[in-house]
Order: C-alpha cells, then structure tokens, then sequence
C-alpha cells in the first residue's frame, strides 16, 4: 500500500509541475493510481462509489454559497473604483506624508482585500490601486512594493475571507473525524463563525505590527517625510470624506459585525454585502450593465476554479484513503516523537513549502483532511489550528523566491520597482509574519478566547 | 458542428451568469424574508443551493475554454503548451469526468427512480434534477476536454 502512496505523490507532482491544471491533476493523478491498484488487486472499486455522494455534498452545502457571494462583493468593490477612491481619501485625511499613505494602504488593504480572499486577485488589485500612489509619494521601491504585498495577503487572514470560509469547512470535517476516532460520538462543530472570530484578533495584531514597523520606519527617516508634506497639503473635504470614506467602512463593519455577533450565517451577509456594494456604486454613478456583466464574469470564473479543485481534492482524499494513506500520515506523524510539537512543526513546515507550488485552496483542500485528524486528536485546539495554518500560508506566500504574491505583484508593478527591490521590501514583513505564529503558539488564547466569548463554543 | 458547439457553450456561459445572478437576488430575498417579515420559504433555499451548484458546475466548462482553471506555471510556459495539454487531457482529464460520469450514473438514476423530493415536506420536489447537474456535468466537461485541450481549440 506504501508503495502506490508514493507512486501516487510521484505522478500528482510530475503532473502539476508540467503546468496541467491543478484541479485535473488532483483528480486525474489519482484515478490513475487507483485503476493500477484495481488491476493488481490493491483497490477497492467500492471507494469509487463514494464519489458522487461526496460532490452531492458540496452542492448540498449552504456556507460554501459564502464564497461566489463574497467574490462578487469584492469585484464589485474593485470594478467600480470604490476600494481606489477610498484608499485616496484615506491617504489624503491622513496628512498626505508617505508614512500615512502607508497606513492607509494596510487600513485599506485589511478592509478590503478582506472581501476577495483570493492571493492573485487581492495582490493585484492593491498593487494596481496603491502602487502609483506609494511611488508617487516618493515611497522607496522595495518598501512600497513590500508593503503591497504585505496588505494584499493581509485579506487572507482578517475576516470575512473566503480563506477562512473554506479552512472552516475543512476544519470542522477533520475536527469531527478526530472525535469520532477518539470515540467521542456527540461531536462539536467547529463553524466558519467560529473561525472569524478566532482570526480577528491575530488579523489585528498583524494589521498593527505591519504599521508599527512603517511607523518607526518613518521616524528614523523624518527628514525625507516632511519634505512630502510641503507638496501636497490638499485636506480633502468633509463631503469627500463622507461619500468616499464612510460608506465601504461601514458596508464592511456590518458585514462583518453581523456574522461575529451571530446575527445572521456568513452566506447571508455576504449576499447584503453585495446587494450593498451594488447600491454604493450605484449612487457614485460607477456602475453599469457592462460593468456589472464583467463583475459577474470574473465571479463565475473565479468560483469555478476553486470548486474544480474542490473536486478533484475530494478525489484525492478518497483514493488515498483507499490505499489505506490516512493511517499512513498519522503513524508518521506519530512516529516524529512523543511530543506533538513536533508533528505541529513538520506539518507546517510542509505546509510552508507547499506553499510556494499551490495556491491556498489547493492545499487547505488536500493537506488538512489528511494532517488535520491527527493534530486535533494530539489535543491541539482546531480553530487555533486553522488560524496558524492561515498565518503560515499567508507567510508562505509572501517568501521569495518562490511566494505567490511576489509573482502577482510583479505582474502589475512598473519597470521602476526591480524584482530585487520587491524581495528586499518584503523580508520585514516575513519578520513580522513569523514574530506572530510564535506570537500565537505562545498565546492561543488569543485565537480560541474570542470564538468562546462570541459563541460560547 | 464545431459551430453549433461553439453557440451552445456561449449560451451555457450567458447561463451561468443568469444563476449567479438569481443566486444574488434569491439569497438575498432569504436574508429579507428573515429578519423583515421574520418568516422563511424552504423552497427560497433549496432554489439557492440548485443555482449555486449550477453556477460553479457549469462555470467549470467556460474556464477551461479560457484557460481559468489554475496552473502550476514554473515550467509550463517553456514547455510544448498543447503537447502538454493533449498528454494531461488523455491521462488526467478525461479519466477524471469518465469516472464521475460512470459512478454518478447509478446514484442519479435511483434518484429519479422514484422522482426523489426534498425531505421538507416544503421544499423542492426537484432533488432528482439537483443530483443530474453531476452526469450532465461530466459530460460536457469531457466534450469541452476534447475541444480545448485535443483538439486545441481554447480560447487563451
């Protein structure tokens, strides 16, 4: 059984490394696999049956109608210039100097990069809305470019992201197949709720370690700051600020504060979310049947991706679990020592690495189920769980060479910025990343304190 | 017939924007009914879980046929593109939708057996369409792994 594991990591990595879609790979890799093993008698054909109640379940789900709504507010957002104007207003309210516009880039990118969730789309968008602005305010090139990263993966991390929606859905699978195997038959769910409200203070603490550090950064170099003060004393004007400041902020606490306060599910707030966006660009005047038809584009493309590997995911898992690959993970996992530390470290190193080859919903889909059940049972708290891996991916990705938003960035950012300004910005920021999954390991309370007071859970 | 393939996926994307945007307006009317008139339609929701998995399904075909759905591209872009595509359609693709095809075929034809209801009494008595999105599914994903990536034929 060992041996068809391994010939299956062998394909799925020969597989993704040609460039064949991720999702074909996941699902494709494995059925190979499997029909070997049903030719010598390794597999049983039953797994398969399973397949078609596993996809009936994904339809079946109503918190991962969560993600097309949410993707739709954040195009929304984005399409009709609302997340640029309200950068800008911010920017200017708050003195126009560079290290405000810096602050304002995390404000606006832990706002509203929060509604995408998506890597790529999140890193482009603040890349395309703030880069300008940065370079134009004389912001050296590898601090604002580190800064754009920085606030661009910061959507992965504070609620509500779609992220945090799926890593609740696997999280609370993997945390009731650890009760079940301990026995426990009255299982306790882990919900999405649950994982908003755990994130939200580590997705603070980060957001305020991100502006302490360009802060103190602007203070060390006072002299170049004031000299971009004198230029540009343009206050914006109280109507500005309540049009193009209020309105998104207060779209996104509502939002937000409805599913924390345990008001409404995730699914439904996301739809106010965009049924809100929606009459925000409306009565800017910034929408239009053919802006809307592009938004509905990008969301219906978006939200097939991530559902197709979704699927193939699933048939990863249950072919795996055929070649009997889950009691394979645990005994290793085990094996690493009576600690669980260290299984802890080794999966988030994995999980680390992994990270510069998947995105984020390839691997919370394939490593979690697999890894997930065996930490849960070592004690470790799931939702605590899920807001390190979150954390580490959002690291990952953030890591050169190889990380996933340096890539986007360079995409979008101007022949001024040299891919080696792009690394340099970013390695405080990895400090900082890394400062908070200590932080956090030190202090769980400060992810599982909240879910309980909120929830009770 | 290449040509009124064409037309038939352009009117299932033009469909998958309509049930997205049905899905918008009928989650939305959920969240309306709930707290404004504090009363809810089971029908009002299962009509959002079929739009839902229509949208994603159906979606999958119009991005592969725009090259959407994610790649690993390290290597990829100094490799023979359609080679790699024709050789990952043949062992990865078309296995794939074949497999989900043949497995899912048992389960729907139960389901429409006996023209299985929702168990809400309420709800949708339509759960045997819901469970045919999947074969339908399947097959449309094969032709389209067969025009896109065989045939060569997407739109990058």
């Amino acid at each position: 059984m060992i041996w068809f594991c391994l010939l299956l990591i062998f394909i799925l990595l020969l597989g993704l490394a040609s460039g064949y879609p991720v999702a074909l790979v996941l699902g494709g890799s494995s059925i190979l696999v499997a029909f070997i093993g049903l030719l010598t008698g390794h597999f049983d054909p039953i797994f398969f049956y399973v397949l078609p109640e596993r996809l009936y379940g994904i339809m079946n789900n109503e918190s991962l109608i969560a993600v097309p709504l949410f993707v739709l507010m954040g195009v929304v957002l984005e399409k009709s210039e609302l997340a640029k104007e309200l950068l800008e207003t911010m920017g200017d309210l708050a003195g126009g100097s560079k290290t405000s516009l810096s602050i304002s880039v995390f404000f606006v990118g832990a706002l509203l990069a929060a509604s995408t969730g998506i890597v790529g789309a999140t890193v482009v968008t603040m890349g395309l809305i703030s880069l300008p602005s940065l370079i134009q305010k004389k912001v050296s090139p590898s601090q604002a470019s580190g800064i754009v990263a920085a606030s661009g993966t910061l959507g992965q991390i504070i609620p509500p992201s779609i992220v945090l929606i799926i890593l609740g859905d696997v999280i609370s699978n993997a945390n009731q197949e650890s009760q079940l195997n301990q026995g426990i038959f009255k299982t306790s769910a882990v919900s999405v709720g649950d994982l908003f409200a755990g994130a939200l203070i580590p997705g603070f603490i980060l957001v305020g370690l991100y502006m302490i550090y360009v802060l103190f950064n602007g203070l060390i170099k006072k002299g170049n700051d004031t000299e971009a003060l004198e230029k540009t004393p343009t206050r914006p004007k109280v109507s500005k600020i309540l049009t193009a400041l209020i309105p998104p902020i207060v779209l996104v606490l509502l939002v937000l504060g409805s599913i924390l306060f345990g008001i409404s599910t995730p699914t439904e707030a996301a739809s106010v979310g965009v049924v809100g966006s929606l009459i925000l660009s409306a009565l800017k005047k910034k929408m239009s049947f053919k802006i809307l038809k592009n938004c509905i584009d990008q969301t219906v493309l978006t939200t097939a991706m991530v559902f197709l590997i979704l699927i193939g995911a699933k048939i990863l898992s249950i072919v795996f679990r055929g070649f009997e690959g889950d009691e394979l993970v645990h005994s290793l996992l085990s094996s690493l020592g009576s600690e669980p530390i260290w299984a802890f470290l080794m999966v988030m190193l994995v999980i680390f690495f992994l990270g510069f080859f998947l995105d984020f919903f390839e691997i919370t889909f394939v490593v979690v189920p697999l890894v997930g059940p065996a930490l849960i049972t070592m004690g470790y708290d799931p939702i605590w769980l899920g807001v390190m891996i979150a954390i580490n991916l959002q690291t990952s990705f953030l890591t050169p060479p190889f990380g996933f938003s340096l890539f986007y960035l360079r995409g979008v950012a101007p022949d001024v910025i040299k891919t080696s300004d792009i690394y340099k910005g970013v390695v405080p920021f990895i400090a900082i990343q890394v400062f908070m999954l200590v932080l956090l390991y030190a202090f769980p309370e400060l992810a599982t304190k909240l879910p309980r007071i909120m929830f009770g859970t | 017939m290449i040509q009124l393939y064409q037309s038939f996926t352009k009117l299932v994307r033009y469909s998958t924007y309509l049930s997205l945007f049905l899905l918008l307006v009928s989650m939305f009317s959920v969240v309306v009914l709930r707290y404004f008139f504090n009363t809810g339609w089971v029908w009002l929701q299962e009509l959002c879980l079929y739009l839902h998995a229509y949208t994603f399904l159906m979606g999958c075909i119009y991005a592969l046929r725009v090259n959407q759905h994610v790649r690993v591209d390290i290597l990829y872009n100094n490799l023979n593109k359609s080679l790699i595509n024709r050789i990952g359609a043949l062992f990865f693709g078309l296995p794939f939708f074949t497999l989900i095809l043949y497995t899912s075929y048992g389960f729907t034809k139960q389901s429409w057996l006996w023209l299985e209801r929702s168990a809400d009494s309420q709800g949708l008595p339509l759960v045997f369409l819901l469970k045919s999105f999947i074969p339908l599914f399947a097959i449309m994903m094969i032709l389209e792994v067969f025009y896109t990536q065989l045939l060569n034929k997407g739109d990058d």
